[in-house]
């Protein structure tokens, strides 16, 4: 079972959050945190369990990019992507580049492709 | 005129003295036919004059006495005349002690003595009372008068008598009557006169009609044997013309006269009319005299005026005035004249006018102006002359004969006009003008090709414009499009959310579906997120379609309210998170007739630029309200706010402060004329690093 595999999730409304978490819940450990801040919360915390953190990118105070970025500054050894309901823009193509972030999903989610790359995170590290 | 008026006067008057002469000698023979006594008291001398009395008897010169005298008479025998006086006037008694002299008694009746008394204390004469006087066998008139000096002293009493027997035998059938003989003297006669000597004067007594004391003024002339005398009134001063006669011995003359006041009679009675005429006439000279005087003293004015008239002309004209004689010797030249020639006046006035200003080669024109004026006088005629330095001058001449008084040609009169910078000018502006006209040929040759090309170019325009509307009906559309760009990018994400709640949601049901006993409750919450997704979605595509309307009219309800909700539901996605909306909806009627695309388009854009004026947070005011019959709507921002050099420039279109491909900048103009359209206006208001305010107003409807 993958149950011992923590994954976070950060987004500002409460139905995304709802939706993956019972999309995953089976599968993974999901958490999830309503805004950047909590997200490093979260982080702070379950640090050693996480393996993956998975962004919304329009956020208030703090966007996916950013929380990612002040995220990466202490968890290096976390996968970062970007589930984003905008094209694609300037500054996620700056993270990508400067590999902050592994890869950015586009809203609507599709489960398989997020859970390919989970899936393909873990097969890197074990 | 006078002398013969003279003339005439003089011969009238010796006619009117020849009359009077011939009148006195009437009146001397008269007198020779009527006997008359007088004598005289004081020297108690007696005389006599008339036919009957020729000689005069003297007597002693003691007063009181009776005097008498006799005389062989012409008809009688002898003739005693008689007198009684005293230097007082006393009646003193007649005495007739003499030999041969009747009795006094009968002289001094009583009548007689009446009389006496009576003449003494007159002023004037008495006339006494007729009586018989036997001596002479005549009825005698006796007459007596005081004499008084000019201080009314009385002097003496003159007594005469006339002697009536005579008078009645000359006048037949005249009957005695006193009063008549009373009349008849005072009317009729002068008759008998005293002439008195007193000192160096002769006085006299004068009865009749012009009865008076009379004093004698000048001798006039012999008349046989009685002198005629001019005799003055000592009261009256009216002269009378007086006959007197020697009385013999005694150097009294024994004044009779006849017509009185005939000095002049005749003269003013002929004269009278040729007088009248001559004063009339001497009047009438006199008056045309002075009338002439006058008239020639005004001429003399007018003459003075005129010519000093004239000098000022002269001297004043700023003509060149010269005046020259037949043989060319200037006569005259006024002060222009001089400062034309440039010769003093002592240097030209005498001298040959044609020589000394038209020296060898000008003289040809002299010659020419002689020919001219031969047919008379000159006008306008432009002779070049040399003046005293050798500069040219150029007159233009207008000339006038001088004629004298016999109608001789004596002078021509010149009146000159300085030319010289006139003619100049006009060289000169000949020369420009024919410059000019080249320049112009040049230039209009010129023109004309610019004209063509600038003809070309405003066809150029033409098209340009006409393809600048089309491009701006294109932009109009491509700012539309670049508003849709917008929203696409906004709807994009915002259609992705609700689509991620579904899609989402379908597969986390999926997921609890595999375990074969799904939690009801989960699966209730996971479809109401979709069910949530779906009708977000659908608002979406509902607010698009606004835009998306192709509708041209201007005829469509619009709810202003619904506008804003839509434009804030595509925009939800750009202010999430980032811009609070506060909105005040204070409208009971918010509709307004327009096109609802275009109002969209109108408020997208405004609450578009709002949003991006915001760097991070911020808010967004949207307050609607009426006022009168707008309706405003109030969207106020807290962006970084409009500087003030670019308020104005906002609704240019292309304008805009935006990195190219970010902004067409033409959002805000199109906004300004879809609401002009709307016949309604956008106000902005604006303070850098507070925000801007965009006031629309459109009427309600």
């Amino acid at each position: 079972m993958s149950n011992n595999v923590t994954i976070l999730y950060v987004d500002d409304e409460f139905n995304n959050l709802f939706i993956f978490q019972k999309m995953f819940e089976k599968k993974y450990n999901v958490l999830t945190a309503q805004s950047g801040s909590e997200g490093l919360e979260k982080l702070s915390s379950y640090a050693d369990d996480i393996i993956v953190v998975i962004s919304d990118m329009r956020m208030p105070l703090m966007n996916g990019v950013e929380f990612v970025k002040k995220a990466k500054e202490k968890y290096l050894n976390i996968a970062y992507f970007i589930l984003t309901g905008f094209d694609f823009n300037e500054e996620i193509d700056s993270a990508l580049k400067e590999d902050v972030i592994q890869q950015f999903f586009t809203k609507p989610l599709d489960m398989q492709e997020i859970d390919g790359a989970i899936q393909k995170i873990l097969h890197k590290l074990s | 005129m006078t002398v013969l008026m003279l003339l005439i006067s003089t011969y009238l008057w010796l006619d009117a003295r020849k009359e009077q002469f011939e009148s006195l000698s009437y009146t001397a023979s008269v007198l020779d036919n009527y006997n008359t006594l007088t004598f005289y008291h004081r020297e108690l001398s007696l005389a006599s004059v008339g036919s009957r009395l020729l000689d005069i008897q003297g007597s002693s010169q003691d007063s009181l006495r009776l005097v008498y005298a006799r005389k062989s008479l012409k008809n009688y025998n002898e003739f005693l005349a008689f007198g009684l006086a005293d230097t007082l006037g006393q009646l003193t008694t007649f005495t007739g002690e003499q030999e041969g002299v009747p009795n006094p008694s009968l002289i001094a009746s009583e009548a007689s003595k009446r009389s006496f008394v009576k003449a003494k204390k007159a002023k004037g004469i008495v006339i006494g009372e007729v009586y018989f006087f036997e001596a002479i066998k005549s009825w005698i008139l006796p007459i007596r008068v005081p004499l008084r000096n000019e201080d009314g002293e009385l002097l003496g009493l003159n007594t005469s008598a006339i002697d009536y027997q005579s008078l009645n035998d000359n006048l037949s059938g005249f009957e005695f009557d006193s009063n008549i003989t009373i009349h008849f003297i005072n009317n009729v006669f002068n008759t008998t006169q005293l002439y008195y000597p007193m000192e160096k004067e002769r006085y006299g007594v004068l009865l009749g009609k012009s009865a008076g004391i009379y004093k004698d003024t000048s001798y006039v002339a012999p008349i046989g044997r009685y002198t005629g005398f001019i005799a003055t009134n000592t009261y009256s001063n009216q002269k009378v013309l007086a006959v007197a006669t020697n009385a013999g011995s005694l150097e009294h003359y024994f004044v009779i006269t006849a017509e009185t006041n005939v000095l002049w009679a005749g003269f003013f009675d002929k004269a009278r009319w040729v007088l009248v005429v001559y004063l009339v006439l001497m009047g009438l000279t006199i008056i045309g005299f002075r009338y002439l005087q006058k008239k020639e003293q005004k001429y003399t004015e007018d003459i003075f005026i005129e010519k000093e008239f004239s000098d000022q002309i002269l001297k004043g004209s700023p003509a060149v005035i010269v005046g020259i004689d037949l043989e060319g010797i200037c006569k005259y030249v006024n002060p222009t004249a001089i400062q034309t020639i440039g010769y003093k006046k002592e240097e030209i006035v005498g001298q040959n006018w044609w020589t000394m200003l038209y020296p060898k080669d000008y003289y040809e024109q002299v010659e020419r102006l002689f020919a001219e004026l031969e047919n008379g006088q000159v006008e306008e005629y432009e002779m070049t002359l040399v003046e005293k330095n050798g500069h040219e001058k150029i007159i233009s001449w207008n000339s006038f004969n001088l004629y004298d008084k016999k109608g001789e040609f004596v002078e021509v009169i010149g009146f000159g006009r300085d030319v010289t910078d006139l003619k100049k000018a006009q060289k000169e502006l000949h020369d420009y003008t024919v410059n000019l006209e080249k320049l112009i040929k040049e230039r209009t040759k010129e023109l004309g090709g610019a004209n063509k090309a600038l003809q070309q170019s405003n066809e150029q325009l033409k098209d340009t414009l006409a393809n600048l509307e089309k491009t701006q009906n294109k932009l109009f559309q491509s700012d539309k499009m670049a508003s849709l760009g917008v929203l696409v990018a906004g709807v994009g994400h915002e259609i992705n959310n609700p689509l991620n709640y579904i899609k989402g949601g379908v597969q986390a049901i999926e997921t609890l579906m595999e375990d074969g006993d799904p939690d009801r409750d989960e699966l209730k919450a996971l479809i109401g997120i979709i069910e949530d997704g779906i009708k977000r979605a659908s608002n979406i595509v509902k607010s698009l379609s606004h835009f998306s309307r192709k509708s041209g009219t201007m005829e469509e309800v619009c709810d202003v309210h619904d506008i804003i909700d839509n434009c804030l539901v595509i925009l939800y996605n750009k202010f999430k998170h980032k811009v609070t909306v506060h909105k005040n909806y204070e409208l009971s009627e918010r509709k307004v007739i327009g096109n609802t695309g275009k109002l969209h388009q109108v408020f997208l854009n405004i609450l578009s630029n709002a949003e991006q004026a915001i760097e991070g947070d911020g808010m967004i005011s949207i307050t609607t309200k009426i006022v009168f019959n707008d309706i405003i709507i109030n969207i106020k921002d807290s962006g970084k706010g409009i500087p003030e050099k670019y308020i104005n420039q906002i609704s240019v279109p292309f304008f805009t402060t935006k990195n190219v491909g970010e902004g067409t900048g033409l959002g805000l103009s199109i906004a300004y004329s879809i609401v002009e359209d709307h016949e309604g206006v956008i106000e902005v208001d604006s303070e850098v690093g507070k925000g801007s305010e965009f006031i629309v107003k459109l009427p309600v409807k």
